[in-house]
């Protein structure tokens, strides 16, 4: 049950303090008798504050105590329909973080203008005002051509929603706005975007019969933890079967009914194993594919659609036994070969079929190293628990029911063709009917963005740093978040038409977190950096200038909120304390900059343009006047928010399954799911005419027919060819709970909540480090291609044989940062940099190494 | 495997318990509380405070009797993970306490009453 | 009323919030724990699972610590709550060579929570603004008192103790798991009651005989 501000003030507080001396109370037979000598508790204030956390991506609902003005603890909201009141560590303890000591508490300047590794940037204090002129001078040398300017950020996203740094960027006039995504999901998302025109989905769990997970881990540390953990526990008890596909046993996959160890970045040949074992054994469900999806779109031989003169696609109208657009009346063949106009055509299903022949599930076995019985009992299992052809009512309406869904998150976006992996996952769940049905996938804003479904327009020469939907990745709309070094390095080697000069990297630790960091690195050296962050960080140790910013618990923020099938809540956040005094957090130092620099009335009319709200130009808000009118835009005040945090708006069974798919995909004159993804086979003519017109060198097109191929194909596996060598492991990288990304890594309490928290280690199976005469606790040398790191060794029964696993987080080298921290090895330094050519997306899965004693 | 081990060290305590008691261990415990046998008067777990000189010194415990290298993985006990003094061999597996301190055991203060 | 706690070590994935909860809630000592959880794997790959088993005072009817203590610093109030007296623990630690659990920590010395760093205002409140209970004292045993200190403050407000997030220990509504669950054992049909019933709760390390009232489903 939730507790208001107010109410809570009134419950407890100075009064409930004085009640103690009032004698109303008979507080002597409840004390403890001896503790009656102690005087009592006694505050000066004791109230909880609703806020909403922001310590990874789920922005759960908190309650934060303040005790005589200093954070006491951080309580759930029960309110907020993501978390209910549950949190992680991470939301209990993050407060320490606000009070820790090592806060940057002054704007820094550098004086060693050398930079690199260990380079002591020898800072010195400077004025705030001496910051903003450094800062304003360089950016208005830049203002004829502001391309120039980089805006980078990580958490800085959620920290302040980024609509206000690419509202900045908008009204100085740079493209250049980079986020992380590519080394979360980002593959993911380009997947979902490029089969059904928007990204985002959840399962049902509550009414599901057979979930699949591939390597998601909401019980450690992912996107819609609180909500996936807590359905998945519930409806286990409920009967749901729950099985689970990673190499590596997470705490997620310790609570499946199977885990199944599958070899990394295999995963596509188990799921075009899963899709031929549904087809073959009639689990498909014809009607969802015929009317939802272009499977019976026929193909031809350049692998477009077939077009009648009107540019229309054709099926096969089995009604009048000829080639015609799927309009009203027409019946449109699923399977088969048809001949029209003396040619043969196949449907996009037939073509699809045909190319799985020859993954049977003996071959999926040899490839994925999991038993030839499981890939047919969970293929089967999956087909009969969907319940194809059915219905079910809810709310007096008839529903689809399809009660089986796969999900993922890392597990399937961390490799080299991880949109192709994706979207088999898509298609399998396309061949049994789940998407929006009861049970099945829920989609989120389905064909939100149509354009997201168009072949890439592959931008030559690119116009961002990162090199966004160009033709190096022309699907990439999360941004490459890896790319950017790599682009400073050199940008003439990217055709970049412009040096940029200026980057502002607000809470990222980009080097620290993408792969292969010294070839990153370099990259950084050269660009005049200003940091905003916290604390200290890798990155910061190449900034020229670092400014100080408030906390989550300091300063006023519209917060992001997660949905889920229940409901979907607004929240924001608050400050409860201000430990070190700041003036400034990120928000302010935009609209100070952007004051200074000329461009206010700009920036607030894009601010307006963003958010739907009014604010009136000619002077400088607070974030606080900015909330209260993004407040009123969402029909809401700033003092209802004060006092509760959220703002709850639940769900009806119309959005949850009658809006998605139902309303845009379904029957005649509609777009279609992509089963067959002929915006990919456009994309590849494009990149290659690009690259053959431009005399592109660095664009590899001799593999480009597998890499933009419109159809999942066993070669978007790895490893399907082994090389022999002494690379003899298979590197993986997971999250653990206790941190997210690499912040809260000074935070004392999470380093010690668990007898493995306070560093990382190489995770090796128990019998495969006896086989090779490893200890458990002993240093190793893990090494790749690329270089080597030293890490403890631990070992597990919970691991594939073949296969290491280290978690992020550890590592850190950064100066001035205290030396308990600088524990444990940064895997990033070792794994070779193969993104995703559709996306873009950073390839933490796909490195061999090998691994011996120090 | 372990289960095997566990009743190992369960059947030593009992056998230690009743090897004690065949000696007259509660007269033995009498003369401590009476003061006829001296253990000093410091109450505490250092080697010199009267913990372990009663069961080191006078009952003549060996130290690897109740403090073992390491406990089983699934044993439950929760200070398990935490750094041990420096001078203090081993977590101690409290069944062999029970061996003695049990309701109708031979020791004097019963800790772990049945 | 006697109250008890039971933990649900099929739902537990070992987040840890609940060690976290308990942490801040009672200021416990930096490298104690009050709440703990171990893990360990059984079975052999591919057939192995991680086992997770939270562990708190077990708030025992016949506790040996309190029988230990030659101080008589340790008791049990009339709800069954397990208490030790700051004031008169003399840091002789026989609680902690009887507790069977080893639920029971010892404040050695100062630990401040930034081990390089200044002290933070938390470790500064001042004692009129913390629960006697979290006055903690150098050279004196610590452990959990079940959040008594909420109990407490439910009974003197007249609020159903358990009833809510604010009304049970810390640890309790803070699980993502929903794996703890607090309440009165004497009253058959408080949800606790039917849980431990319906499901076949069960005390770990029954043969001391020391009657702990943490249940487990194991």
């Amino acid at each position: 049950m939730g507790i208001t501000r107010r109410k809570f003030i009134k419950d407890t507080g100075i009064l409930a303090g004085l009640s103690y001396f009032s004698g109303i109370l008979n507080f002597d037979e409840i004390m403890a008798k001896e503790m009656k000598g102690e005087i009592p508790y006694l505050p000066k204030e004791d109230v909880l504050i609703p806020s909403t956390d922001v310590q990874c991506v789920n922005f759960c609902g908190i309650r934060v105590r303040r005790v005589n003005g200093i954070i006491r603890a951080i309580y759930g909201n029960p309110e907020s329909p993501h978390n209910k009141g549950h949190l992680c560590p991470k939301g209990v303890l993050g407060f320490l973080d606000t009070y820790s000591p090592y806060r940057l508490k002054k704007p820094l300047k550098r004086t060693n203008p050398k930079k690199g590794i260990g380079e002591d940037p020898k800072w010195v204090e400077i004025s705030y005002e001496e910051a903003f002129e450094e800062i304003t001078k360089r950016l208005l040398s830049i203002k004829d051509s502001p391309e120039k300017l980089i805006w980078q950020h990580a958490h800085g996203k959620y920290l302040i929603d980024d609509k206000f740094p690419k509202a900045f960027c908008k009204a100085f006039g740079t493209p250049n706005v980079v986020h992380r995504t590519t080394v979360c999901e980002a593959a993911r998302h380009v997947a979902d975007e490029l089969t059904w025109g928007y990204h985002g989905f959840l399962p049902d769990l509550d009414n599901c019969r057979y979930f699949i997970n591939m390597g998601s881990n909401p019980m450690e540390a992912e996107q819609w933890a609180r909500w996936l953990d807590r359905k998945i526990i519930e409806n286990i008890e409920r009967g749901m079967k729950y099985v689970v596909i990673e190499p590596r046993l997470s705490n997620t996959a310790t609570k499946a009914h199977k885990w199944v160890p599958i070899k990394p970045g295999t995963d596509v040949i188990f799921l075009l194993a899963m899709a031929k074992e549904l087809i073959n054994n009639n689990y498909i469900d014809e009607e969802f594919l015929i009317n939802y999806t272009n499977a019976p779109y026929l193909v031809d031989r350049d692998g477009k659609f077939l077009r009648d003169g009107n540019g229309k696609i054709l099926v096969f109208d089995k009604k009048t036994e000829s080639a015609n657009p799927f309009e009203e009346g027409v019946l449109p063949a699923l399977f088969g070969s048809y001949k029209i106009n003396e040619k043969e055509y196949k449907t996009s299903f037939q073509t699809f079929k045909e190319s799985i022949q020859e993954i049977t599930p003996e071959y999926a076995s040899s490839i994925c190293g999991i038993s030839k019985k499981d890939i047919i009992e969970i293929s089967r299992e999956f087909g009969e628990n969907a319940f194809i052809g059915t219905t079910t009512r809810k709310e007096g309406k008839n529903l689809r029911y399809r009660p089986v869904s796969i999900h993922t998150f890392r597990g399937l976006s961390h490799n080299e063709y991880s949109v192709q992996t994706n979207r088999a996952r898509q298609i399998v769940m396309m061949l049994v009917g789940s998407f929006d049905a009861v049970g099945g996938m829920h989609l989120h804003n389905v064909y939100k963005e149509p354009k997201y479904m168009e072949p890439s327009k592959c931008e030559f020469p690119p116009k961002r740093v990162d090199l966004q939907e160009s033709v190096y990745f022309p699907h990439s709309t999360h941004n490459i978040a890896q790319q950017v070094g790599l682009t400073l390095k050199n940008p003439e080697e990217f055709h970049l038409k412009y040096k940029p000069e200026i980057m502002i990297c607000y809470a990222t630790n980009r080097i620290f977190s993408t792969s292969n960091i010294k070839n990153q690195i370099e990259g950084y050296k050269n660009i005049f950096t200003v940091v905003i962050d916290i604390q200290r960080t890798e990155i910061s140790d190449f900034a020229d200038i670092l400014l100080p910013d408030k906390t989550y618990l300091e300063s006023w923020h519209w917060s992001p909120t997660r949905w889920n099938l229940e409901a979907k809540h607004i929240a924001i956040r608050q400050p409860i304390v201000n430990v070190y005094n700041l003036q400034y957090d990120a928000f302010d130092y935009l609209m100070e900059i952007a004051s200074r620099v000329g461009i206010l009335d700009k920036y607030i009319e894009e601010i307006n343009k963003a958010f739907k709200i009014n604010l009136g130009k000619g002077r400088k808000y607070t974030s606080e006047e900015v909330v209260a009118e993004i407040a009123k835009a969402n029909g809401t005040d700033l003092n209802y928010l004060k006092e509760n945090g959220l703002k709850v708006k639940k769900f009806t069974i119309e959005d949850i399954y009658l809006k998605g798919v139902e309303e845009k995909f379904k029957g005649p004159n509609k777009p279609k799911m992509a089963l067959y993804a002929e915006n990919l086979v456009l994309t590849k003519e494009k990149v290659k005419e690009t690259v053959e017109k431009n005399n592109i060198k660095n664009i590899d097109t001799s593999n480009i027919d597998i890499i933009f191929s419109p159809i999942p194909l066993k070669e978007h596996s790895l490893y399907l060819k082994e090389e022999k060598g002494s690379f003899d492991f298979y590197l993986i990288t997971y999250k653990r709970m206790y941190f997210n990304q690499t912040g809260n890594i000074l935070n004392p309490y999470l380093r010690e909540i668990a007898p493995d928290s306070d560093e990382n280690f190489v995770l090796m199976n128990k019998k495969e480090a006896i086989a090779r005469n490893l200890k458990d606790g002993e240093y190793v040398f893990v090494e790749s291609k690329i270089g080597k790191i030293k890490i403890k060794l631990k070992t597990t029964e919970g691991i594939r044989p073949d296969t290491v696993a280290i978690s992020y987080h550890f590592g850190q080298w950064a100066t001035g940062l205290p030396n308990y921290v600088k524990k444990g090895a940064n895997p990033n330094w070792i794994i070779e940099l193969k993104p995703d050519r559709i996306s873009g997306m950073n390839s933490f899965n796909g490195t061999k190494v090998k691994i011996y004693s120090v | 495997m372990k289960k095997y081990k566990r009743l190992f060290f369960i059947l030593t305590s009992l056998l230690i318990g009743s090897f004690l008691f065949a000696f007259g261990i509660p007269e033995i415990a009498k003369k401590i509380k009476e003061g006829e046998i001296d253990v000093g008067k410091e109450e505490g777990m250092g080697l010199e405070q009267r913990f372990h000189r009663i069961h080191n010194e006078v009952l003549g415990i060996d130290c690897s009797s109740c403090h073992l290298e390491k406990l089983p993985e699934d044993f439950l006990y929760q200070r398990k993970y935490k750094e041990l003094p420096e001078d203090c061999p081993g977590q101690v597996d409290r069944s062999i306490c029970l061996g003695c301190h049990k309701e109708d055991g031979p020791a004097i203060s019963k800790f772990y009453s049945r | 009323m006697r109250f008890g706690m039971l933990i649900d070590t099929k739902r537990c994935f070992g987040c840890r919030a609940c060690v976290a909860a308990c942490k801040t809630e009672n200021l416990v000592q930096k490298k104690n724990f009050w709440n703990y959880v171990l893990e360990y794997e059984i079975g052999e790959f591919p057939n192995v699972k991680r086992i997770f088993t939270p562990m708190n005072c077990m708030h025992c009817e016949e506790p040996s610590c309190m029988k230990a203590c030659p101080e008589k610093a340790i008791s049990k109030n009339e709800y069954g709550i397990v208490l030790i007296d700051y004031n008169k623990c003399k840091g002789k630690k026989y609680c902690i060579a009887a507790c069977p659990y080893g639920v029971i920590h010892f404040i050695e010395k100062e630990e401040k929570i930034f081990p390089d760093g200044e002290k933070i205002a938390l470790e500064n409140l001042e004692d009129k603004a913390k629960h006697p209970l979290h006055r903690k004292k150098i050279k004196t045993a610590e452990k959990c008192t079940l959040c008594w200190h909420r109990i407490e403050k439910a009974l003197k407000e007249g609020k159903k103790v358990g009833s809510d997030y604010d009304t049970s220990p810390a640890c309790i509504n803070v699980c993502p798991a929903q794996a703890r669950f607090f309440g009165d054992l004497d009253d058959p049909e408080s949800e606790i009651s039917k849980i431990i019933s319906e499901k076949n709760g069960t005390q770990i390390k029954k043969e001391f005989g020391t009657k702990p009232k943490v249940y487990y489903i194991l």
